[in-house]
């Protein structure tokens, strides 16, 4: 299965300069390091939250980490239908991000569960009704057949 | 008794609900009338005021919303400041009143708190409570007030066990003491079974175990020591407020542990001069009732992942060790968010002196409240704790 939603374009990401497909097709997060201090950061800053350096670079982050903690929203905000699916990820890096969570089923979301990166429809855009795009972490198919 | 004290001299609440048709400066007008008479004071007596709210800025009174609720009670030509701080708004705005008098800048403050939340669009209401997070990534990306509930809880099972049924019985106990609060919004007679067949909200926070949204008024007078002593038989003195934020920089936090509550409480101890074992009622933000079991420890009331103990061995009802919220708490007094936190304060000074009826605590000296509002990364926006007594 492809990890980019087949009608994603650049225009209508939700949140500028936090996501990008990469050369090999599939998406990858954009960050920023500090070549000060070695603080990363999700999404892009244009100086160090941590020692306010401006020797600043976007970098990829991993495009797999694990879950540490989620809910299931049976009422939720307009744009979104439930039963859907949130939580915090880790990522390798040091960074914690909120994220979507697809690729479930009840009682298969649990704290530590390794997750990985796709770029897929977060919500209508409430003015044109056009799905809007950003990062949501799918759980990895486990193998306990 | 040092000049260095403060006391509340008297407090008001209008009631809390959905108080169709009435506007802020209504409901408002009526909290700060019934602390001023509680009070013993002339309008003009107060000095300065501070007001806690979030959500008028959406709204129709959309700034100066303090000068015109107190317009109502004649409070005018003194310097008004409101205080956003998500659902902590009013302690905050409680602890600027307490500081101004410390700092002997004035004798005699207001602090007070009021919210319309009902009859306003739900989608208005919805963005209200979900713009307490990050509005960059979490609020567009569907995360909701009581999601970061649900993900607290399912990170406290995942560590301690499954305590739903803890968890409801928070949510009965709550209701219960609410029934004999006059002002609480939700009169409701429930049992664990009902909590637990109720509608799920935010996996595992079912409806009976949240909060409702609610309209409401709360109010304070705080005057210097020997001011108070001089206009009230009864001061109750604020031994201190504390208030705090997250770190926000670590992503290493633990979901199940509130740390927040744990570095503000131990300043607030601190400044006291108690501890934990020291309380005789207590007041939590039970918004869920995840976060009530979670202030426990928090509090240091019990260490971590012994929180539901309180509950099983009955430590946290109205005539156990450590009673926590006789008012009925969010869960049933109602959530007008900027008004939350001086209620709080309302019930301690109530319960302090002897005048909370039939929710009433057998002989409470020292009281605590503790007040939480937003997150960011699912980290605690801020924390606040509250202690009064009548040493
Ligand atoms: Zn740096």
């Amino acid at each position: 299965m492809s990890r980019v939603h087949p009608e994603y374009d650049e225009s209508r990401r939700l949140v500028d300069g936090s996501i990008r497909t990469a050369d090999d097709g599939d998406p990858v997060l954009v960050g920023t390091e500090c070549a000060e201090c070695g603080f990363v950061v999700f999404p892009t800053r244009p100086f160090c939250r941590n020692c306010l350096s401006e020797n600043v670079d976007d970098i990829d982050l991993s495009r797999n980490g694990e879950l540490r903690t989620y809910t299931v929203a049976h009422t939720g905000q307009e744009g979104f239908e439930p039963p859907y699916a949130f939580g915090f990820v880790d990522l390798p890096e040091g960074v914690r991000l909120y994220s979507l969570l697809k690729g479930w089923e009840s009682g298969t979301l649990e704290v530590g569960a390794p997750v990985e990166l796709t770029l897929d429809e977060i919500k209508p855009d409430p003015k044109t009704g056009e799905p809007l795009f950003g990062h949501v972490f799918r759980l990895v198919e486990g193998d306990d057949d | 008794m040092t000049e260095r004290d403060v006391a509340v001299v008297g407090v008001g609440q209008s009631d809390f609900g959905e108080l169709e048709g009435q506007r802020v400066t209504e409901f408002g007008g009526r909290a700060v009338r019934e602390a001023l008479l509680a009070s013993n004071l002339d309008n003009d007596a107060v000095e300065e005021a501070y007001i806690g709210n979030v959500a008028s800025a959406a709204q129709d009174q959309t700034g100066v919303v303090g000068q015109a609720v107190l317009r109502e009670v004649g409070v005018t030509g003194i310097p008004i400041t409101r205080v956003e701080n998500a659902c902590a708004s009013s302690t905050c705005a409680f602890r600027e009143a307490y500081k101004s008098i410390r700092s002997n800048e004035r004798d005699v403050v207001l602090a007070l708190g009021v919210e319309k939340m009902t009859g306003v669009p739900t989608d208005v209401a919805l963005k209200d409570m979900s713009g307490a997070s990050d509005a960059e990534v979490e609020g567009p990306m569907g995360m909701t007030f009581m999601g970061v509930y649900g993900m607290r809880a399912n990170a406290y099972m995942d560590r301690f066990g499954d305590v739903r049924e803890e968890l409801a019985d928070i949510a009965v106990k709550n209701h219960a003491n609410g029934l004999a609060n006059p002002h609480a919004h939700l009169h409701l007679d429930v049992d664990r079974d009902d909590v637990l067949e109720s509608r799920m909200v935010a996996d595992p926070i079912r409806l009976l175990d949240a909060c409702p949204m609610s309209d409401g008024a709360a109010a304070a007078v705080l005057a210097r020591g020997d001011v108070a002593e001089q206009l009230s038989d009864e001061p109750v003195y604020v031994d201190a407020v504390e208030a705090s934020s997250g770190h926000y920089l670590d992503s290493d936090l633990e979901y199940w542990r509130e740390e927040l509550d744990e570095r503000v409480s131990e300043q607030a101890y601190r400044e006291a001069g108690i501890g934990p074992d020291d309380l005789d009622v207590v007041e939590v933000h039970d918004a869920a009732t995840i976060g009530e079991l979670m202030h426990y420890e928090g509090l240091g009331l019990a260490s971590h992942g012994k929180g539901a103990s309180l509950v099983r061995n009955g430590d946290v009802m109205l005539d156990g060790r450590i009673p926590v919220n006789p008012s009925g708490g969010l869960k049933s007094r109602g959530h007008p968010v900027g008004a939350t936190g001086v209620a709080q304060v309302c019930e301690l000074v109530w319960q302090l002196r002897g005048e909370a009826g039939d929710r009433q605590v057998e002989d409470p000296t020292i009281g605590l409240a503790q007040n939480s509002g937003g997150a960011l990364v699912g980290e605690g926006g801020v924390s606040t704790v509250t202690i009064l007594s009548t040493r």
